[in-house]
């Protein structure tokens, strides 16, 4: 018997080696290098194909893999601040151990039980900001709510420059001096949404130009800015007296010169709390991430960052938290289920 | 290791719609070496890989806005690009792949050691191509795209549990094959 099992290990053996051999007789095969203008002969051929759009159904991929569906969204736009008001009025579901459990210290009320995936957010300040008078303004607040079900905007959410960006006190000043449409105004829109104004952003010689005393009186005279608002002379801009100006300072930046001569430049850079916005470098950064100039040039991010609320609470360390745990979104869709049960 | 993060690609896809071409340059750059590899064991021709590789590169471009971003992009890609390999062998009526031509010579050898050395990988190429797909698919996923079990699960759209055991037979097959190919020799 002995003899039996000693010859089988053996032949086990012998064939666990025979496969390590194989495995490494295949690596030493190795890699090959592609040919070297593989990545430019795709290029060259993409370039001739019109740029590709969403054509799924699915609107938003939160991380962990969690989808919202169009019709799935559409209930739990209707459903979440039902079930929001259980979470707040009723208490959160019970924890079910591990260090999360000092959600359960945070609840207002007695538990119920809601479902099976419970909300268990891990941040503390989340949890805090749940129980906050702000979070129950917020549910009775329509465009905050519209706000916390778009799945562009949990998207947003989860993107730290877009929040750092919100958060900065030039962002909340440009909400606050412009009154709540200053990211509905046409010129910001479009502005952000031109790609010379984007490329001037990326530009520390634009930067450099703003920072510069010069440019700054330059933009604020008057006759300047009439001349500017003149497309003939935009059109020479570059052998005027601003253009001079940018390059007298060493400022070469054929992108700063376009988009200085645009409208929507203008109307942004008459604005204050926008020329200390792209000052800011937390900002500056955000400015020149597609996907935040994507998510501010959205009418529907500019109307729901409109409500007082919701920039009140935009201001909170913890609703921030809540936003960028997929948890929560989760929650709205466990809720929804449960709802519908 | 050719493949990089998951959310890099995803934040790169979405720029892409966002309509930045840059972004797609960008993916093209990350995943073309794995890709060209892969279809370089599927074909054994470096043309034949070549021109699966940049078909499949534009294919994704053109159908970018239906790729699902819960998956992988390297997984999503891999599977038009398995694809455009099978269209390149039926298109040339399935002929049996073509031997590779040899790998530059490994300076440290000598040159017996080094047509020694030539001549194994050789076998092994070739053993690799006369595999059944599923099989070939196996090893030039764990050996050549450097994929992890739970990523090639994902690829091949098989669990986990699939790709190991493939992945067991695939190289007890190349084994038998070269022990058969050394006997005949």
């Amino acid at each position: 018997m002995k003899d039996k099992e000693h010859d089988e290990a053996g032949a086990a053996r012998t064939e666990f080696d025979e496969l390590r051999r194989v495995a490494e007789l295949v690596d030493s095969v190795g890699h090959e290098e592609p040919p070297a203008t593989l990545v430019s002969d795709v290029m060259q051929r993409v370039a001739t194909r019109p740029s590709p759009r969403q054509t799924r159904p699915v609107l938003a991929v939160l991380p962990g893999g969690f989808t919202m569906t169009r019709k799935v969204l559409v209930g739990v736009s209707v459903a979440a601040a039902i079930v929001l008001a259980v979470f707040v009025f009723r208490g959160y579901p019970p924890v079910k151990g591990g260090a999360e459990g000092a959600v359960g210290a945070a609840k207002r009320y007695q538990a119920a039980q809601i479902d099976s995936q419970d909300v268990v957010l891990g941040d503390a300040s989340a949890q805090q900001f749940m129980q906050s008078d702000e979070f129950a303004r917020l549910l009775k607040d329509k465009a905050a709510m519209k706000l916390l079900t778009d799945p562009a905007i949990q998207l947003a959410f989860r993107d730290t420059s877009i929040i750092t960006a919100m958060q900065t006190p030039e962002f909340i000043e440009l909400l606050r001096v412009n009154g709540i449409k200053s990211l509905s105004d046409v010129n910001v829109g479009t502005a952000l949404k031109s790609d010379q104004f984007i490329e001037a952003l990326r530009s520390q010689a634009f930067i450099h130009a703003l920072d510069n005393a010069e440019v700054n009186a330059a933009l604020e005279n008057h006759d300047i800015e009439a001349a500017l608002k003149v497309t003939a002379f935009t059109d020479a801009l570059a052998g005027l007296k601003l253009g001079a100006t940018l390059q007298g300072k060493g400022v070469r930046c054929d992108a700063c010169l376009m988009a200085i001569s645009n409208k929507e430049f203008l109307g942004l850079i008459q604005n204050a709390s926008f020329v200390a916005l792209i000052q800011n470098s937390n900002a500056f950064a955000a400015l020149t991430n597609v996907a935040f100039v994507n998510a501010v040039a959205d009418n529907r991010i500019a109307d729901a960052l409109s409500s007082e609320v919701l920039s009140t609470a935009l201001r909170n360390h913890g609703f921030v938290m809540m936003m960028q745990d997929t948890r929560f979104a989760d929650a709205l869709q466990t809720g929804l289920s449960h709802l519908q049960q | 290791v050719y493949l990089l993060q998951d959310a890099d690609d995803a934040a790169l896809v979405r720029d892409v719609l966002a309509g930045n071409r840059q972004a797609f340059a960008e993916l093209v750059e990350r995943h073309h070496r794995a890709l060209f590899n892969v279809a370089l064991r599927l074909t054994g021709s470096r043309d034949e890989a070549a021109d699966a590789t940049q078909e499949a590169f534009v294919k994704a471009f053109e159908h970018l806005g239906s790729y699902d971003a819960r998956y992988r992009f390297f997984s999503w890609i891999y599977r038009i690009l398995v694809n455009e390999c099978l269209n390149l062998r039926r298109a040339q009526g399935m002929r049996p792949a073509a031997p590779l031509d040899a790998v530059p010579p490994d300076g440290s050898a000598g040159p017996l050691e080094r047509m020694d050395a030539d001549a194994t990988r050789e076998r092994v190429r070739h053993a690799i191509l006369t595999l059944p797909p599923d099989y070939r698919q196996a090893i030039v996923l764990r050996h050549f795209a450097e994929l992890s079990y739970e990523e090639m699960s994902a690829a091949m759209g098989v669990p986990v549990k699939t790709v190991k055991s493939r992945l067991h037979t695939a190289r007890q097959r190349l084994a038998a094959l070269l022990r058969d190919e050394a006997r005949d020799r």
